[in-house]
């Protein structure tokens, strides 16, 4: 990978260089993956919202400014990506289409390896996925990304108080999650 | 006075994330506050127990393979550009689906007040004695303006089991051999006033209501 920075790389897409925007890729696609992951709770869904946010990517960079820094204008795709996946995840799980046209998972997965699958998420990714969605994408963008009330205010369109208190509570709920788990296992 | 207590710091201040004046404060709390020092200790847990569960692993050689797959999904876009179109994704798509949607409730059988005329119409057959409906039977016979549609439907309500069962009933088809009444003596009332179009049964209720049936 060069050492060139992402403004000059954006640039260079912008006036057609297809492998700056592969750069790009390289050089984000471990952070957004695990911000995928973070959210979705499992590699094969964080491995769909990270395709689709680098593809929005490409179809919106040529407009990118450079207002903020290229990781933040990425960073708020893909919480922008992840929760319209879960949304829908949660419609689909509504209407449970699966169950009443008897589809097989996307990759024709037996329901045994969909369970085993379920069994392996980490108890942290389970616990998590209960949060309601603001908590859970105020813990993530602050635990695991560590970013200020100011910029997930600033990504979420939302003021800052409700934020602490978001975070806490969801902090909380892990903590008892984690524990429950324990003393049942 | 009220305590204002210091919660929503704490995951923060656990974490040494919180400014200095913040931590202070919080430090000053703790001491005389004991809710929010068992706040603190659960949250302690609750961070020491997030710490020791790591996210899920990462398949070997996963993120290699991004990359190539990103083009493939590009390249399908391309293939369906008129797809993509906001335009399309976020109003005619769904404006279709609603329309598939509405069309296929209008399918369903509901109640429309068009239909409460058969209602009335069977509400006539229960209600009516059966010399009363013998009555009426016995007008159409003598009545040739009728048509024989109505007449049909006429036979229809009195093929209930009541009506075809009684004497009145019996000497009137008698007196009629070739009446097409017969034809439908033995086809229930509900079921024929079931299969009749709104518009005879509108033609039929008004005829009963000349008739004073109703």
């Amino acid at each position: 990978m060069s050492d060139r920075s992402d403004e000059e790389l954006v640039r260079l897409f912008q006036h057609g260089s297809e492998s700056a925007f592969n750069e790009l890729v390289l050089r984000y696609q471990e952070k957004i993956y695990w911000v995928a992951r973070r959210f979705s709770k499992s590699h094969d869904n964080a491995d769909d919202i990270t395709q689709e946010v680098f593809c929005k990517m490409y179809e919106s960079l040529k407009d990118f400014r450079g207002d903020s820094s290229l990781y933040t204008w990425l960073y708020r795709i893909a919480v922008n990506v992840s929760l319209n996946f879960l949304r829908r995840q949660k419609v689909r799980e509504f209407l449970r289409i699966d169950e009443m046209f008897e589809i097989e998972s996307p990759e024709g997965e037996s329901p045994d390896v969909v369970f085993e699958k379920n069994e392996q998420q980490s108890l942290i990714e389970q616990a998590v996925a209960t949060l309601p969605e603001k908590q859970k994408t105020v813990f993530v963008m602050r635990y695991y990304e560590e970013m200020s009330y100011e910029e997930i205010a600033a990504i979420l369109k939302t003021s800052v108080g409700g934020l602490k208190a978001n975070y806490f509570h969801a902090t909380r709920k892990i903590g008892e999650y984690i524990r429950r788990a324990h003393r049942t296992r | 006075m009220r305590i204002e207590h210091v919660s929503f710091l704490l995951p923060d201040f656990i974490r040494g994330s919180l400014g200095r004046d913040d931590t202070a404060r919080v430090e000053t709390h703790l001491r005389v506050c004991t809710v929010c020092r068992s706040e603190l200790e659960e949250l302690s847990n609750a961070f020491g127990s997030i710490a020791d569960h790591s996210t899920g692993d990462v398949p070997k050689g996963y993120f290699p393979s991004i990359l190539p797959r990103i083009r493939e999904r590009l390249d399908r876009r391309r293939s369906t550009p008129w797809i993509q179109h906001p335009l399309v994704s976020r109003i005619v798509l769904p404006l279709g689906a609603a329309i598939i949607v509405a069309a296929l409730v209008w399918q369903i059988p509901v109640y429309r007040p068009s239909a409460g005329n058969q209602y009335q119409l069977s509400a006539v057959v229960d209600s009516a004695t059966p010399e009363e409906m013998a009555e009426i039977m016995q007008a159409n016979v003598s009545n040739h303006d009728l048509n024989s549609f109505n007449n049909a439907i006429m036979s229809g309500v009195l093929a209930d089991e009541r009506f075809v069962n009684s004497e009145l009933v019996r000497e009137a088809l008698a007196s009629e051999p070739t009446s097409p009444f017969n034809v439908y003596a033995d086809v229930s009332s509900q079921q024929f006033l079931d299969d009749l179009h709104e518009s005879d049964v509108d033609d039929v209720l008004q005829k009963l209501g000349t008739m004073g049936a109703l």
